[in-house]
């Protein structure tokens, strides 16, 4: 079996045997394309973070999010998220086994993770709401409710991807010969929990 | 159904089989729960020592955990390795550059500039009607800040 490499493609036909689009890259070019896009989102969720960082004190009026911020509640959420990157690895596993239920129920237990998650978002956004944090209460809320914000918005996006490949699933049109497809939903989703371990770390943790 | 399937259909997966075990991934995740109750046990002692870098570097290895086993960075050719950190690297100096053009690192920019929307005092509820209260229930030794002769009774 060929080993894949980025050399002019010179492998690109051993490739081939298996993939009907053979690439000069030697990889799948829709593999490719999902890493080229987290890598453009790592500058999305870099601005969004640096903006929070530089306005996170400027409160004329109101409280800033630091002074809301419940860390216990919070850390459960993170871990909830942690929890449902490893029931996505877990349903890759499944379908490249063609494994169909395993790989159901893990599907299911992540979009269930992941909308508990947005579920303890929207609570933690109505509590600082309550408290007198809106969007628009000061500078350093809106900086805050935007970075977290397109966080959710990512999240809900990847609940309905994960919700659209167990209709696939139901339907016998996800097996073992197109996991990837899986493989590149599950992409997408470790990366949004790797950008809430950043977001945790730097926003609520460190002083 | 055939439980057998290697990787005969995974274009740039041909090391599948290096891939961990479910039971591998359980300890990874284990793993990354335990960085993150440390992370977080330093909510409880965070007046007692700078835990800023301890964090950034546990972030960062658990970054690394995400990205290489979860995600199969380590596994995958190293080109989807290239094209991701280069896209992080990028983030980071721009937003570093930018951070140091805002005077972030010292804090200069939001005091020189800025200062007079940096609230000093920690936030009170209700503090503006409580201030306001007190006045109107204090003494009338305040009256001279706001002498308007009309207004006096």
């Amino acid at each position: 079996m060929a080993v894949a490499t980025h050399d002019a493609g010179h492998d690109a036909h051993d490739h081939g045997a298996h993939d009907p689009h053979a690439t000069s890259t030697g990889l799948s070019n829709n593999k490719l394309g999902m890493w080229v896009f987290l890598g453009s989102e790592c500058l999305l969720f870099g601005g969004l973070i640096s903006t929070y960082l530089l306005y996170k004190n400027r409160t004329l009026t109101g409280p800033s999010p630091a002074e809301l911020y419940d860390i216990p509640f919070t850390s459960v959420t993170s871990f909830i998220l942690l929890m449902s990157s490893l029931t996505m690895v877990l349903t890759l596993s499944a379908v490249q086994r063609d494994d169909q239920e395993n790989a159901k129920l893990w599907m299911l237990a992540t979009a269930l993770l992941g909308s508990t998650f947005l579920a303890a978002q929207v609570y933690e956004f109505t509590a600082f709401v309550r408290e007198g944090m809106g969007f628009t209460t000061s500078i350093s809320s809106s900086a805050f409710f935007t970075l977290t914000g397109f966080h959710g918005v990512h999240v809900f996006i990847g609940v309905l991807m994960l919700m659209s490949l167990f209709v696939m699933t139901v339907r016998g049109r996800i097996h073992s010969g197109n996991a990837e497809t899986v493989e590149i939903v599950g992409l997408y989703w470790h990366f949004v929990d790797l950008v809430w371990v950043i977001i945790f770390t730097i926003i609520y943790l460190i002083p | 159904m055939s439980t057998e399937t290697l990787s005969t259909d995974h274009a740039g997966d041909e090391d599948h089989h290096d891939h961990p075990s479910d039971a591998q991934y359980v300890k990874i995740a284990i793993i990354l729960a335990v960085l993150t109750a440390i992370e977080v046990a330093t909510y409880w002692f965070e007046d007692s020592f700078n835990w800023g870098p301890i964090l950034v570097l546990l972030m960062v290895v658990k970054g690394i955990i995400v990205a290489g086993y979860f995600m199969h960075l380590k596994f995958d050719d190293k080109l989807l390795t290239r094209i991701f950190v280069a896209g992080f690297i990028l983030a980071c100096a721009v937003y570093v550059i930018a951070l140091s053009a805002f005077r972030f690192w010292d804090n200069s920019g939001l005091r020189d500039d800025y200062g007079e929307n940096v609230r000093s005092t920690p936030y009170v509820a209700n503090e503006a009607e409580e201030i306001e209260a007190a006045e109107d229930h204090g003494s009338d030794d305040h009256g001279s800040d706001e002498d308007h002769g009309s207004e006096e009774e």
